[in-house]
C-alpha cells in the first residue's frame, strides 16, 4: 500500500493509502468528535458530528472520507464547532434526552459530546412525542425516545452478527429502529446475541439484566474468555461486588472480535436451577448435608468399585485431578471424537466461497461460527448449503434433507472454497462427507471442553457400572437397584435428587480459574470473576482433596 | 392510403386523463365511424400539447383549431358541426392567446420556442415507433454506431451539454468519466424519479417522446461502454411507465435494442424501474441504493458513481432531459447545438410555469431566456393583472426571485450570482397576494416530509425548521427565530449528508432575505 501525504490542521502528515480522514487524525493524536462511528463496522457518516473541512464547498465526514494526497483538512475551524454544536442541539432536542432518568447515563456518547461541548441548555425546545418501547424480549429492552439514529445496532447486526434483523422504518423525523418487517422484539427472528446493546452509543437499548444496577464506573471490567462452547469466545465481564451485571463481546479478541452468541452474552445470567451449596447424603431416602470431609470419605469407600464419568464443561484442571486420581476408571460422559478431524479453523471462514453445514443449529449452539458464516451468506459473498441445519436452513435456497445429502455435496462441489461444519454426524453421513478431497472440514467439539478430553485421551462410554461418580452441570443417570451414584454438580434438580445417593457442590461458569482448549486447539483461560457460595467446592480443593482418597 | 381531409390530435397525459381524455377519445372515433367519416378524419393520440388546467384538449389540423375542456357528450357535436359541416365549435375553441402563449410555433407571428427535447412532443403518436422513426427517429444512433466511442464523447463535450437535474455537470466530461473507469460492467442510468414539487417536464418527455430518450440512451450506453440501462420512473407516473415499456417493446422489435443493434456488434438492453414516492430517490445515489433494491438513502460521495455506481460498478446517471438532448447533438452536430443558448450553457431549457400564471404549462426556450420572458411573455403575465411578487425558481429546493431579478437570465452559470438555480425547471409565479411566509412554510413542511431521515442535521432540522416557521405564523415567534432560521439551514448547508439537507438553504435564505419585510410584522 501507498503512503499518502496531507496536512491535518496544518501538521504535515504521512497516512497509509485507504485510511479515513478520522484514522489519519487519530494517528496525528487529533481528536475529532463521533457519535455513529464504531471501530468495528462499516464508515457510516451519518451523524455528521465529525464532519471537517477538507476542500471547497461542505463539509465531509472524517469517518467516510478519505485521504487524498496533498488534501488539507481543517478540523476544528469555530465554523465547524458551530455547525457540529447545532447537529448537537438538534440531537438533544430531537428525542428524550433527559439524562438523569436514563441507564445509560455515565455510559452514553451522546452525554459525553455533551460534556465535551458544553451544553447548558437545550436550544431547540425538547419535543414531547412519545415512541414505542419494546419490553417484549427477555433479555433487551428498546427505548425508540432515547435512540439518536445512529444505526449502529442494525449495522452490527447485519455487519458483524449477519442476522439481519434490525434495520430502520419510516422516514425522516418519524423514523424507527425496526425488528423484521414490523415486529415486536419477542416475536422477531433476533437471536439475542446482544450486539445491538452493545453498540448503542445511548440508551436505546439496553440490557434489561443490567439496567440501573450500577453505572459503569461502579463496575470493574474483567476480560476473560467464555466458557459455554468449544469457540471460546473474549468477553468483558461487568462485575459490581460479587455480582456479575452483564458480559459484552471482547473487541479486541482475534477469536470473536466482539461478536457473542445467546449462549454467552445472555443465558448463564438467567441461569434459575437451584444451586447446591453443601454436600449432601441420601439415607433411608432423606437428603442430610454433611462435611467435606464425610463426603470424601465416603468416596474414598466406595473407590475401588467406582468409575468416574466426566461432562466436557468442566475446567482442564478438574478433569485431570480425576484423571490422576482414579486413572484408567476415568471415562468421558458424553462422545468426544469428532465423526471427521478439523482440517480448518475460523479464519478459513473468513474467505470460504461455500459452507456446507450438516446436522447442526448453528444459531443455537455455536452463535459466533454461525455469525460468521451469516455475515458472508446473506450478502450474497458465498453460498451456504444447509443440511439439516435447523434455522439456518432459513437463509439459504439450498437446504436439504439427510436423504438428499448427495444433492447438497454436488451443490457444495460447485464452490472454490468449500468448508464443511458440523458437531455429530448420523451414521451413514460422515462415510459420504469425508470423502470430498477439495473441501475443509471444520468441526465443531461437542461440549466446551471435548478438546482438553480428548487431549487427557479420556474416551466416551456409556455408564453401566454399579457405582458412578458424575461430575458436571448436566447430569441425569438411570438407577437400578443396588446402584450407588455421586454427583459433582453445582445444580441440586429435583431430578438428580431422586437419583443420586451423595451430591457435592462444585464451582461454575466464572466462579473459578480454569483452563479450556478451543475448537481451534488453543488454551485459553476463564478467570474467577465472582466468589463461589461458601460451600462449594472450588477446583482447586477437589484436586487436593482427591489426591488423598 | 388515402390522405385525411383533418387530423385530430387527442392529448393524453396524465392531466387529461384524469378528465376523461379516453372517454372523449372513445367517444370521438364512434362518432366519426357513425357519420362515415372514418376515411376523412384521422383520430391520433399523442403527447401533452402544452396546455395545461383546460381539461381534455384536442388540435384539429390543418386548420389548427385547439379544443378545450371537451366533454363525451361534446363529441357529436364537434363532429357534426366541425368535420361534416366545417363549422368550428365556436365555444370550446381555446382563445387564441391561449395557445399563442404555449404553441407559437405553430399558430403564431411572434417569437418561437425553441424546441429540441420537445420537437416531437404533441405531434406524433408517443406509442407508434413508427411516426417516430418519420422524424429522423434513430437516425442518431445509426450515426453514433459509425463512429468511435471516444469520438461520441467528443461530440458531446464539445456540444458543452450540462446535466439538466439541476446541477448542470457538463455531461460529456462524467460520460468520459465512466468510460476511463476500468471495470468488467457499467451501466447507464436515466432518472425519470421526477419528484420536485411543480416539476412535471420529464414526465411530458417520457409521455410525448419516449423513443428519444430511448435513443439517447443506447447512444450513452454506447459511449461509456455499458450493455445495461436503467430507467428509474417514478411510481406515480402511470402513463409514463405505459409508454416507456410499449416503446422499449417495440424498438425490441425493431432491433434497436438488445444484441446487436443495427449489426453494429453493440448490444444494449434497458430495464425500468418504478421508484415508490420518496422524494429522495430522486438524489442519484439513493436511487442506485433503491434500484438495488434497499431503502432509498443516499451515499457519501465521493466516491462518485462514475467510479463506484450501481452495483458497485462504473455508472452514469442523467436526467431525462439531458439524455433528450443527445439524439439531436448527435445528429445535426455539437455546432449546431451551440447556436443556442449561452456560451456556457448552449442548448435549450424545459421549463414548466405554473402559479398564478394566465397560462401556465411547459415551455422549451433557448438558455439564458430572462426570467421576465418566460412569466409574462410565455405565461402571459399574472392572473387577473395583479402585481408579481415572485417566482420560486428550480421546484421546492429553489430560490424565491423578487421582482428585482426578473431580467435576470436563466442559465446555470448566470443564476449562480444570485445565489439561485435552474433546479428542476419549475417557475411557481406568485402574486401580490400570495404570503412569502407561508409559501415558505410550505417548502419546509414537504421537506420535512421527504427527509429520509439518514443523517441528523437533515432529520432534525427539518422538523425545527417546520416548526420553528408554524410559530411564525402563529404569530407565536420570537425576533431571534428569524436568525435560527438562517442559522439552522448554514448548518444543515455545511453538515448535510446529502443535497436534500443542503439545498435547504435556498428557500429559506432567499426568503428570509429578499421578502424580510414579510416576516418582520410576524415576529413583533
Amino acid at each position: 500500500m501507498g503512503k499518502v501525504r496531507l496536512k491535518i490542521d496544518g501538521k504535515e502528515i504521512e497516512v497509509e493509502e485507504g485510511k479515513t480522514i478520522l484514522e489519519a487524525a487519530k494517528e496525528a493524536g487529533i481528536e475529532i468528535p463521533t457519535l455513529c462511528y464504531h471501530e468495528k463496522l462499516l464508515p457510516y457518516g451519518a451523524c455528521r458530528m465529525c464532519v471537517v473541512e477538507a476542500g471547497p464547498g461542505a463539509l465531509k465526514p472524517a469517518c467516510a472520507t478519505y485521504v487524498t494526497d496533498g488534501m488539507e483538512v481543517k478540523t476544528s475551524t469555530p465554523e465547524i464547532q458551530e455547525v457540529r454544536m447545532t447537529v448537537l442541539q438538534l440531537l438533544f432536542g430531537e428525542r428524550n434526552h433527559y439524562c438523569m432518568y436514563c441507564e445509560s447515563s455515565g455510559n452514553c456518547e451522546l452525554q459525553d459530546l455533551g460534556y465535551k461541548f458544553g451544553l447548558d441548555h437545550f436550544e431547540f425546545p425538547p419535543y414531547e412525542d412519545k415512541y414505542p418501547v419494546d419490553v417484549s424480549h427477555p433479555y433487551i429492552l428498546l427505548d425508540q425516545n432515547r435512540c439518536v439514529l445512529c444505526r449502529r445496532c442494525a449495522r452490527a447486526c447485519a455487519e458483524l452478527g449477519g442476522h439481519f434483523v434490525l434495520e430502520v422504518k419510516n422516514r425522516g423525523y418519524q423514523s424507527l429502529i425496526n425488528i423484521d418487517l414490523n415486529n415486536q422484539f419477542a416475536q422477531s427472528s433476533c437471536v439475542s446475541c446482544g450486539l445491538c446493546v452493545q453498540v448503542c452509543p445511548t440508551g436505546a437499548l439496553v440490557d434489561k439484566r443490567a439496567s440501573y444496577l450500577g453505572r459503569k464506573e461502579q463496575a470493574e471490567v474483567i476480560k476473560t474468555n467464555c466458557d459455554r462452547c468449544p469457540v471460546g469466545c473474549g468477553i468483558e465481564v461487568y462485575r459490581r461486588a460479587n455480582f456479575i451485571l452483564k458480559v459484552y463481546g471482547d473487541w479486541d479478541s482475534p477469536i470473536n472480535q466482539g461478536v457473542l452468541c445467546k449462549n454467552g452474552r445472555y443465558l448463564p445470567l438467567y441461569e434459575d436451577r437451584p444451586r447446591l451449596n453443601a454436600p449432601k447424603l441420601k439415607e433411608g431416602g432423606i437428603w442430610t448435608q454433611i462435611s467435606p470431609e464425610m463426603a470424601f470419605k465416603v468416596i474414598s469407600e466406595k473407590k475401588g468399585a467406582a468409575t468416574v464419568f466426566l461432562e466436557g464443561s468442566l475446567p482442564l484442571e478438574l478433569l485431570q485431578a480425576f484423571k490422576s486420581a482414579l486413572g484408567d476408571r476415568v471415562f468421558a460422559l458424553n462422545e468426544v471424537n469428532p465423526p471427521i478431524p478439523s482440517t480448518a479453523t475460523l479464519k478459513d471462514l473468513e474467505d470460504a466461497d461455500t459452507y456446507l453445514v450438516v446436522g447442526v443449529d448453528l444459531n443455537e449452539r455455536y452463535g459466533v461460527v454461525g455469525s460468521m458464516i451469516k455475515r458472508r451468506v446473506v450478502p450474497q459473498n458465498a453460498r451456504l448449503i444447509a443440511v439439516e441445519a435447523g434455522s439456518l436452513s432459513g437463509i439459504t435456497d439450498f437446504s436439504y434433507e439427510y436423504k438428499d445429502i448427495d444433492t447438497a455435496l454436488g451443490e457444495a462441489r460447485k464452490g472454490e472454497k468449500v468448508v464443511a461444519v458440523y458437531s455429530s454426524l448420523p451414521e451413514g453421513i460422515s462415510e459420504r462427507l469425508e470423502t470430498e478431497s477439495g473441501f475443509k472440514y471444520l468441526f465443531l467439539p461437542y461440549e466446551a471442553n471435548t478438546m482438553a478430553l480428548k487431549e487427557l485421551g479420556i474416551e466416551h462410554k456409556v455408564p453401566q457400572e454399579k457405582v458412578k461418580i458424575y461430575v458436571g452441570e448436566n447430569i441425569s443417570s438411570a438407577r437400578s437397584p443396588g446402584d450407588f451414584i455421586v454427583a459433582f454438580t453445582p445444580f441440586e434438580t429435583p431430578e438428580l435428587k431422586s437419583v443420586a445417593d451423595l451430591l457435592i457442590p462444585i464451582t461454575w461458569y466464572l466462579e473459578d480459574e480454569g483452563t479450556f482448549i478451543t475448537l481451534e486447539g488453543k488454551k485459553v483461560v476463564r478467570q474467577r470473576v465472582v466468589t463461589p457460595a461458601e460451600g462449594v467446592l472450588t477446583v482447586e480443593e477437589i484436586s487436593s482433596r482427591l489426591l488423598k482418597i | 392510403m388515402r390522405l385525411a381531409r383533418s387530423h385530430v390530435l387527442v392529448s393524453i397525459d396524465i392531466e387529461s386523463v384524469a378528465s376523461g381524455a379516453w372517454e372523449v377519445l372513445k367517444r370521438l372515433k364512434e362518432e366519426i365511424s357513425r357519420r362515415g367519416l372514418l376515411e376523412e378524419i384521422k383520430v391520433l393520440e399523442t403527447g401533452t400539447l402544452g396546455v395545461t388546467g383546460l381539461g381534455v384538449v384536442l388540435a384539429v389540423y390543418p386548420e389548427r383549431i385547439y379544443y378545450g375542456k371537451v366533454k363525451p357528450e361534446d363529441c357529436p357535436r364537434i363532429v357534426e358541426e366541425h368535420f361534416l359541416k366545417g363549422r368550428p365549435v365556436q365555444d370550446l375553441i381555446i382563445k387564441e392567446e391561449v395557445v399563442r402563449a404555449v404553441r407559437r410555433d405553430l399558430i403564431g407571428p411572434m417569437r418561437e420556442q425553441k424546441r429540441v427535447v420537445l420537437e416531437n412532443s404533441g405531434i406524433i403518436d408517443p406509442e407508434k415507433i413508427e411516426e417516430y422513426l418519420a422524424r429522423d427517429g434513430y437516425t442518431a444512433l445509426e450515426k453514433a454506431l459509425s463512429l468511435t466511442p471516444d469520438e461520441v464523447i467528443a461530440e458531446v463535450k464539445k456540444s458543452g451539454l450540462r446535466g439538466r437535474g439541476g446541477a448542470g455537470f457538463p455531461t460529456g466530461i462524467k460520460w468520459e468519466g465512466a468510460r476511463k473507469a476500468s471495470a468488467m460492467e457499467k451501466f447507464i442510468i436515466c432518472n425519470a424519479d421526477e419528484g420536485e414539487p411543480g416539476t412535471f417536464k420529464d414526465r411530458l418527455i417520457l409521455e410525448g417522446d419516449p423513443h428519444k430518450l430511448i435513443e439517447g440512451l443506447i447512444i450513452a450506453g454506447y459511449a461509456v461502454g455499458a450493455r445495461k440501462g436503467y430507467i428509474y420512473i417514478r411510481g406515480e407516473y402511470a402513463l409514463s411507465l405505459h409508454r416507456m415499456h410499449k416503446a422499449i417493446e417495440d424498438a425490441r422489435k425493431y432491433g434497436l435494442l438488445g444484441e446487436d443493434i443495427l449489426g453494429s456488434g453493440f448490444s444494449f438492453n434497458l430495464e425500468i424501474k418504478e421508484g415508490a414516492g420518496a422524494y429522495v430517490c430522486g438524489e442519484e445515489t439513493a436511487l442506485m441504493e433503491s434500484l438495488e433494491g434497499k431503502r432509498g438513502n443516499p451515499r457519501i460521495k465521493p466516491p462518485y458513481p462514475t467510479v463506484v455506481g450501481l452495483f458497485g460498478s462504473p455508472t452514469v446517471i442523467n436526467n431525462v432531459e439531458t439524455l433528450a438532448n443527445i439524439p439531436a447533438i448527435i445528429r445535426k452536430g455539437a455546432d449546431w447545438f451551440r447556436t443556442m443558448g449561452t456560451e456556457s450553457c448552449p442548448g435549450t431549457k424545459v421549463y414548466t410555469i405554473l402559479g398564478d400564471v394566465n397560462f401556465p404549462g411547459l415551455i422549451e426556450v433557448e438558455m439564458g431566456t430572462t426570467l421576465y420572458e418566460i412569466i409574462f411573455g410565455y405565461g402571459g403575465g399574472i392572473k387577473g393583472g395583479k402585481k408579481f411578487k415572485a417566482a420560486l425558481v428550480g421546484g421546492a429546493a429553489g430560490v424565491f426571485l423578487p421582482e428585482s431579478l426578473l431580467n435576470v437570465r436563466m442559465d446555470f452559470d448566470n443564476l449562480k450570482q444570485y445565489k439561485a438555480v435552474l433546479g428542476s425547471g419549475a417557475i411557481l409565479v406568485m402574486s401580490q397576494e400570495a404570503s412569502i411566509p407561508k409559501m415558505l412554510h410550505s417548502v419546509l413542511y414537504f421537506f420535512r416530509h421527504e427527509s429520509c431521515g439518514q443523517c441528523s442535521p437533515c432529520r432534525s432540522g427539518t422538523r425545527e425548521l417546520y416548526r420553528i416557521s408554524g410559530h411564525l405564523l402563529e404569530r407565536k415567534g420570537k425576533a431571534e427565530d428569524l436568525n435560527t432560521m438562517v442559522k439552522l439551514s448554514e448548518a444543515l448547508w455545511y453538515s448535510s449528508l446529502c443535497p436534500l439537507g443542503q439545498s435547504l438553504i435556498m428557500p429559506v435564505k432567499s426568503a428570509l432575505e429578499n421578502f424580510r419585510e414579510e416576516f418582520l410584522p410576524l415576529v413583533q
